[in-house]
Formats: C-alpha cells, structure tokens, sequence
C-alpha cells in the first residue's frame, strides 16, 4: 500500500456500469515524511475522503477485495484516510 | 564452422564474461526478482477513517532492505498479520498473495508482513558467504 494525496476528481460520464456511482479520484504518491513524490494515479474512492487529504492507496487485484469493490474493475482504491505516520526508526 | 554455430559462441561467450555480481547488486533487479523480502519496520500508520474491510488491523511503515540489510527502495505501508513491532526484522509479500494471510475475510491488501526475522545474524552471515562464493 502507498501513501498519496488527492489531488482532484475525475467525472467520466461513460463507463463500465459497475463503476456507477463510485467516485473517481488523482492521487499523486507521497513519501512517508510527506512530500510530493512524481506521477499520478486514479483511484476508485471507498471511503469518503476529501480534497487534499493524505490516504491510504492499495494496487494491484488486491483493491477489488475492499468492500463494496467486489467484481469492479478497478486496479487501484482508496482505503483509509490517515490521521498519522510515525516514524522513529 | 557455419555462421550460427559462431554466433552462438559469440554469444555464449558473452554471457560468460557478464559479472554475476553486478547483476545481483543491481537493487532494481532484485527488487523484482525477489517477491518475498527482507524489510525493516520503521513506524506505524494510524486511520481512523478506513474501508471496513481494514477495520482492526494494524498498519506498518517497512523500509524494504538488500541482502546486506541495507535500505533499498522507498518505504511501504504493511498490513500486520503475525503482531510486529517496530524496527523488527520481518519478511512480506506483495500482489493480490499478501490477502491470503486473512482468507476468511477479504482483505484490500497489497502489502502485507508474513513473518518475524528470529535472528539477522544469519542473514547477514548468508550474504557474506554468498559474496565469497560469486
């Protein structure tokens, strides 16, 4: 799983009917102290996070396990909203 | 000798003076030759906010290491399904692999620690002794 940051939606009007619904977000990756790292990545949205907040992202087959993903064609989703990263070692 | 026969030598002569270190040492090359790797847990990650799918497990920030246990790659976020703490020594797998650990119940997971390293000290004593052999 990465950490990113949302960067804005997406809206597509035409798409895979098991996608209706679902918010459509870019995620830019971040690194654990929180800086920007490069590139971009569009993300189906689980949980509710907003504009500028640092989440969660799982890739790969793994994201149609998260709830309400079953059979969606999504390769990457966001998971959680992270409140803290600590890092002491 | 016909032309294939030579070229085939060419390259089989090529092959041979590659330098077998290099290639391994190659942290790319082993990032992706190597599923299952060495990483050491360097913090922890809290979400209140999370798929319900995630709901009760914990989450690591593991730096994923090289044979010499050095630090290669960037930090990733780990699910925890053997109880690991902070800078442990553990093993994890990626891909759709690293939801097996919790097969009752689906888990987005694309990263998740496997197992507790009991002791570097055969780690590193392995990868000097590889390097010996090479």
């Amino acid at each position: 799983m990465i950490i990113a940051r949302i960067l804005g939606t997406v809206v597509a009007t035409q798409k895979d009917e098991r996608l209706l619904g679902k918010k459509l977000l870019i995620v830019r990756p971040v690194n654990v102290d929180g800086s920007d790292t490069t590139g971009y990545v569009v993300a189906v949205d689980t949980v509710g996070a907003g504009f500028h907040e640092k989440v969660l992202v799982v890739a790969g087959s793994s994201a149609r396990l998260a709830q309400g993903m079953k059979d969606v064609p999504v390769d990457a989703a966001v998971v959680g909203v992270i409140d803290t990263v600590d890092i002491t070692a | 000798m016909s032309y294939e026969t030579a070229d085939l030598k060419t390259q089989h002569s090529k092959l041979e003076t590659r330098n077998p270190e290099l290639e391994t040492r190659n942290p790319e090359l082993e990032t992706r030759n190597l599923l299952m790797q060495l990483a050491r847990v360097i913090g922890t990650v809290v979400a209140t906010v999370k798929n319900e799918s995630l709901d009760g497990r914990k989450l690591l920030v593991v730096q994923t290491l090289n044979r010499d246990l050095q630090p290669s790659g960037k930090p990733l976020v780990a699910v925890d399904s053997v109880g690991a703490g902070l800078g442990e020594l553990v093993f994890w797998c990626r891909g759709k692999e690293a939801s097996f650990p919790f097969k009752r119940e689906d888990t987005p997971t694309d990263c998740t620690i496997v197992g507790i390293v009991d002791s570097e000290f055969h780690v590193t004593q392995s990868a000097s002794y590889q390097k010996r052999i090479l």
